[in-house]
């Protein structure tokens, strides 16, 4: 069966847009088997280049959003697609990274850098020198032979981040990565997300980063999504637009932030 | 002779204090500080005097402030961040230097944990002590000078390490 939808996409792919967006959800929802609806529908577009920050309240279904678009979880209706092909199943492309950081505690950091490696192919001594060179990214590189129990907690995100990098996603989500960090932690590990996106020294296209924090969309973000809850939907789209370096305290960035507070409340 | 303590903090809270501190204009009452990031004052003041040992600010009736060196630290990347805090670690922590002078006279740059709590008993208390080589190895395994191997209870120079 053809859609209306599917012959618009198509016939835009022959004539006006040659490349389609990284991501695409069309109307997705997502419902339990016991019929509790919590996400949706959503409509979203994500394009190359971008770095997208979801704002949500907890209830919001924004975890759950970000496994639907990395294809952990499968949307109960709707279509996930990507690059103009529908998505079955795990994206390769994508990688996540948690907020409980989900480290292996009787491995050490390189050995739970290398890990994600391990599922696609790669002979071992491929593995360590691709997640070196990570490791070195984020600034882990003297940690390698330490195991999660020593390190502190932004340490650990940094090897859930290197993680992730290391299957060097074209997209890239993270789930609340900073919230179980202390303020100045997570101050820092801001930063050098920030650091390793802007001086694009990775292959990423676009970053979709889910958090509660208003003030955290601002800093990072290119664009807030604000979402509903119950179910999760999608209140507010706005761009945020002014130059980096952002600073907390800018009347630009108090501005922003308000503007973005009063859709929420 | 004793060793100087060193306050306990993480290099990455050291390092995201020295943005906060950017954030407010290179300035701020450490009390307010505390308050704006919902921090206790006891959990904040080791932060601070770890950032002033290293050189990166000064502390002054109460109030933090930048030293050029901290502003360095904040602006340079992952590599010239590393750079500053091994020199200023080298510099200014002589538990680390201890640590390092052993190592270089080892034929395998090894030496047990116990040997340099052994070497610590006269400056202070065995937990203290504990806690003083947990934090001595983070900033050294961040500075890239030694490692510490957790499986034999071993420091370390990695064939990488920046000490040469």
């Amino acid at each position: 069966m053809t859609t209306p939808v599917e012959e618009k996409a198509s016939a835009q792919d022959r004539t006006l847009e040659p490349s389609p967006p990284l991501l695409e959800l069309r109307d997705v929802t997502k419902s339990f088997p016991n019929r509790i609806h919590i996400l949706g529908p959503i409509r979203l577009t994500v394009q190359a280049g971008e770095f997208v920050v979801i704002i949500g309240p907890s209830g919001s279904g924004k975890s759950t959003l970000l496994r639907v678009i990395t294809g952990l979880t499968e949307a109960t209706t709707g279509e996930v697609i990507y690059k103009g092909k529908r998505q079955w199943g795990v994206n390769r492309k994508a990688a996540l990274v948690f907020q409980s950081f989900a480290l292996f505690p009787w491995l050490t950091v390189m050995e739970n850098v290398a890990l994600g490696l391990e599922a696609q192919g790669f002979s071992k001594p491929e593995r360590y020198a691709r997640a070196r060179r990570y490791i070195d990214l984020v600034g882990l590189d003297g940690y390698e032979r330490a195991y999660p129990r020593e390190l502190s907690g932004g340490m650990k995100q940094r090897v859930g981040l290197a993680r992730a990098l290391t299957i060097e996603p074209e997209l890239l989500c993270m789930d609340e990565p900073f919230s179980a960090l202390d303020a100045l932690t997570a101050s820092n590990l801001r930063e050098q997300v920030l650091d390793i996106w802007l001086s694009k020294q990775i292959v990423t296209k676009a970053i979709i980063l889910v958090t509660h924090s208003v003030e955290e969309a601002v800093l990072m973000g290119d664009r807030a999504l604000v979402l509903a809850s119950k179910p999760g939907r999608i209140l507010a789209d706005r761009p945020i637009a002014f130059p980096r370096p952002r600073r907390l305290k800018s009347p630009q960035f108090e501005e922003q932030v308000d503007q973005l507070y009063s859709l929420i409340v | 002779m004793t060793i100087p303590a060193i306050p306990h903090a993480r290099i990455g809270m050291i390092v995201g204090l020295l943005e906060q501190l950017n954030d407010h204009g290179g300035k701020v009452d450490v009390y307010k500080l505390s308050q704006a990031l919902r921090f206790e004052l006891d959990d904040l003041v080791p932060i601070t005097e770890a950032a002033e040992l290293l050189g990166f600010v000064k502390i002054e009736s109460g109030d933090l402030e930048f030293r050029d060196l901290g502003r360095s630290v904040i602006d340079g990347d992952e590599n010239a961040k590393k750079a500053i805090f091994r020199r200023q670690i080298m510099a200014n922590v002589p538990l680390v230097n201890r640590i390092i002078v052993e190592l270089e006279n080892e034929d395998d740059h090894r030496i047990g944990r116990e040997r340099i709590l052994k070497s610590l008993e006269y400056s202070f208390t065995p937990e203290e002590s504990e806690r003083q080589l947990n934090t001595v190895v983070d900033w050294a395994r961040y500075a890239e000078l030694f490692d510490y191997d957790h499986d034999a209870d071993e420091f370390f120079i990695p064939e990488t390490a920046e000490t040469a």
